[in-house]
């Protein structure tokens, strides 16, 4: 939500998560809850982000590794690797992420559109940019981060892969 | 002082009243038997409560509707008129009508409509007494000399009930002359429009000395799907205006009140009328649990070795109340089926009157109780299969009588408990499947090859099969063809089957297996690499050890193997899955065979760890659908565990082999 602030513009505030040396902001509104890494289970035929489901508390809910949907590596899970529980659209997921770091409150004003740079990470699923002193923050779009078009898309490759091998 | 807001105690009112009108409807079915009085005591009694109950909340029109009802029950009651079959008649079209109203009612629609003012002026007639309208006289004679004015509205959603308003108009034709008139007024704009929906209407003005009962079976089966008024149409002069005002207003509320209606059926939560018992049960198990509880927390304080045995006698108990908890509060949701086999009679009696046949209906196990979800779902496939077996499985008493059968056709539903799921079964004695016209209708439609050698079973299965039906003339009950690959659908969906046995001249059977609740299943889990699935216990058949050279390969990669006389396929779950790290040799392994939909097919698994209940949740409520999978559950240690759908997998299969 965003609130007037003291210069009188609006601000929203984001939690910041840590991935792969860069910094991330996630509409804190959106956070449900951080968890340490458990491991959870593999769904068959899913992307390769989408990790598997786990259990929070009773409700089953997919988890994806931010590392991995932006098509970086993920070298191992230790103590900092945190799960971070969003509620987009009435729906759960966690994301996987290096390390949850602050909250920062962003004037609405002090957000930039994202150049196209060439970051590791697709602009699709960037809201804006702003920057704290000398740190950058990529503000993230929750919403794009399990569209529910992946999931088409995919149905729709396997199945013409299936058709495909049905014609051979 | 305060005042009370007597619209909070409307939901109970309907409620009650949807019973008594069930009641009502019950009772006078059993009167066109041939009932004793009391019958009539308890119909009176359901209507007066129902009037009193109209009057109190603020329907005076309910009332006054109800008033004539029971005024003409009050005649039969205190033995000035004997009860006949038009007037058992006359009172089912008023319980249909008072539905009606509580259905507006409830969508806060205005209560009296065309249909139910002109069934007044009937029951008003029979009373004896005379209503003071100019169309009194034309609506209480039968047939109308000056022919009917018929206002037909469609719910947009009728067509996929597979009605057909054309032909609705046919049979009208057949009746007098018509002339119709198309209502254009709900058609939306182009962008809007839903191809599948209905969005006409009709101003049918049809002439000729027809009688309001035959028009009125011509719209029998489409009568909860449309708003329909039937109105004599007064030759000399034009009709007068307040019957033209009674026809246009309710329709154009019709369509809105269907609407609206539907809106609020999918906005409500629904309620489950609990029995006291089942309170009381619960709530001595919950005092049992909390004093396995108190004992078990007296070890938390100290605990020597010495009192083990009563640790572990106290786990046992605790393990003994949950269970017991569980099963309990499952029970709560737990309803007799008796609530969808009441709406037969009446269904039977309507269809066998309009087909001519005899029929008698048995029904057995009315208090096997299911899972309220399951309740509500297999309804529509237990119509259908009753239509189906009295349109085309009873004979005619001509033909049964040249069968050397009884005239009277036995139509059995019967419900019970075996192992832990509930049978349905629907049991006719007319001719049984014809063997010939299905083989020559799939040999058309190409899904059979030859009709040679083909057995009993396999005939049955091919009734299921989508667009297949062999009646020679569509009738409006059944014979379209989109109804038993639905059926199947359905039932399938519940996580039940439908199988089928037949034999010529002496009847169908269709049994009906479903499970007693959706919401926990008995499963065993199976090790595939490190990864635990879970098989539902419903669908397995037997668990066995192969040799390595028992396995065929065929080509196409598919591997078989021999299982009681019949070559299965093997599903591996790790391919299936993508497990890395499984046992790749069948001998290292084991096979569950698994049936499903008519269909066996062997899972290739690590192994077994174990058998267990599993609380089914849902996938898709965060994430989606995936194929093979049907859900997933918590174990023990509070990982999950996904479920393997049978017969999602043994369909990919098939699909696969036919490919």
């Amino acid at each position: 939500m965003s609130q007037p602030s003291i210069n009188g513009s609006a601000e929203t505030q984001y939690l910041t998560v840590n991935l792969a040396h860069e910094e991330y902001g996630i509409d804190i509104l959106a956070v449900r809850e951080i968890r340490g890494w458990t491991p959870v289970t593999r769904i068959p035929q899913s992307p390769h982000y989408v990790l598997g489901v786990l259990n929070l508390r009773g409700a089953i809910v997919p988890v994806i590794d931010l590392r991995l949907r932006f098509g970086l590596s993920r070298e191992e899970y230790n103590a900092t690797t945190v799960t971070v529980i969003i509620t987009v659209a009435g729906r759960q997921f966690g994301v996987v992420v290096d390390a949850v770091s602050d909250v920062l409150d962003v004037a609405d004003d002090a957000m930039r559109p994202v150049p196209d740079m060439g970051t590791t990470v697709d602009t699709e699923y960037l809201k804006g940019l702003t920057s704290i002193g000398d740190r950058m923050v990529l503000l993230l779009d929750a919403d794009k981060l399990l569209q529910p078009q992946d999931a088409q898309m995919l149905e729709a490759a396997l199945n013409a892969a299936g058709d495909v091998k049905a014609v051979a | 002082m305060s005042t009370i807001n007597v619209a909070q105690f409307h939901k109970v009112f309907f409620e009650e009243s949807l019973e008594g009108l069930d009641a009502m409807e019950a009772a006078l079915l059993a009167l066109d038997e041939g009932g004793d009085a009391e019958l009539v005591h308890s119909i009176f009694r359901a209507a007066h409560s129902i009037k009193g109950g109209a009057a109190t909340f603020g329907f005076p029109e309910m009332a006054a509707f109800t008033h004539e009802a029971e005024s003409l029950l009050d005649q039969v009651r205190d033995g000035r008129r004997a009860i006949d079959k038009p007037i058992v008649e006359l009172m089912l079209r008023t319980v249909d009508c008072l539905r009606g109203m509580f259905d507006r009612a409830e969508a806060g629609q205005p209560l009296a409509d065309a249909g139910s003012e002109s069934l007044k002026l009937q029951l008003a007639a029979a009373v004896g007494r005379e209503i003071p309208a100019a169309a009194t006289k034309a609506a209480t004679k039968s047939a109308a000399p000056g022919g009917w004015i018929i206002q037909f509205r469609p719910h947009a959603g009728m067509l996929a009930g597979g009605n057909d308003p054309l032909r609705l108009m046919r049979e009208l034709a057949a009746l007098g002359q018509l002339v119709v008139e198309a209502q254009l007024d709900r058609v939306p704009a182009l962008d809007a429009l839903d191809p599948s929906e209905c969005h006409l209407g009709w101003r049918i003005e049809l002439t000729g000395a027809v009688s309001r009962e035959a028009i009125a079976a011509v719209f029998e089966w489409v009568e909860d799907e449309c708003d329909l008024s039937i109105e004599p149409r007064v030759a000399a002069a034009p009709p007068p205006a307040p019957v033209v005002e009674a026809v246009a207003a309710p329709t154009g509320a019709g369509g809105a009140a269907g609407a609206s209606r539907h809106a609020a059926s999918s906005n409500d939560a629904g309620s489950v009328r609990v029995g006291i018992d089942k309170i009381d049960s619960l709530i001595d198990l919950v005092g049992e649990l909390v004093i396995t509880q108190a004992m078990l927390d007296q070890f938390r304080e100290a605990f020597d070795p010495s009192r083990l045995s009563l640790l572990q006698e106290g786990l046992a108990q605790l393990a003994r109340h949950t269970r017991t908890l569980q099963e309990s509060v499952m029970g709560i949701r737990m309803l007799p089926i008796g609530s969808v086999f009441n709406r037969f009679p009446r269904l039977v009696r309507d269809l066998s009157q309009k087909l001519g046949k005899h029929v008698k209906l048995d029904m057995v196990g009315e208090h096997t109780e299911l899972d309220k979800t399951v309740l509500e779902k297999i309804g529509d496939p237990l119509v259908h299969l009753v239509r189906n077996a009295i349109d085309h499985g009873l004979e005619t008493p001509e033909k049964r009588r040249a069968a050397g059968k009884n005239e009277v056709g036995t139509l059995r539903l019967e419900a019970f408990h075996r192992g832990g799921s509930i049978v349905v079964e629907i049991v006719d004695d007319g001719a049984g499947l014809n063997r010939e016209a299905i083989i020559a209708k799939a040999l058309q439609k190409g899904l059979i090859k030859s009709g040679e050698g083909i057995t009993d079973e396999a005939v049955g299965d091919l009734i299921f099969q989508p667009g297949f039906s062999t009646a020679a003339v569509t009738t409006d009950l059944s014979g379209r063809g989109v109804g038993m690959d639905v059926v199947r659908r359905n039932v399938v969906d519940l996580g039940g089957n439908v199988a089928i046995k037949s034999r010529a001249g002496a009847g169908t059977t269709f049994t009906i297996t479903l499970p007693l609740t959706l919401a926990i299943i008995d499963g065993l889990s199976a090790a595939v690499g490190d990864e635990c699935y879970i098989v539902p216990l419903v669908s397995i058949v037997e668990s066995i050890q192969l040799p390595a050279d028992a396995v065929r390969s065929v080509t196409g990669g598919g591997e078989l193997f021999r299982f009681r006389g019949e070559y299965l396929p093997i599903v591996r779950l790790h391919q299936q899955f993508g497990c890395a790290s499984a046992r790749q040799n069948i001998e290292d392994g084991l096979l569950i065979v698994v049936e499903a939909d008519g269909g066996q097919v062997g899972l290739f698994v690590d192994g077994l760890i174990g058998q267990q209940q599993a609380v089914v949740k849902s996938l898709e409520a965060n994430y989606r659908r995936v194929d093979g999978i049907s859900g997933a559950t918590i174990l023990a240690d509070g990982s999950v565990a996904l479920i393997v759908d049978v017969a999602g997998l043994i369909r990919m299969q098939s699909r696969r082999k036919a490919a």
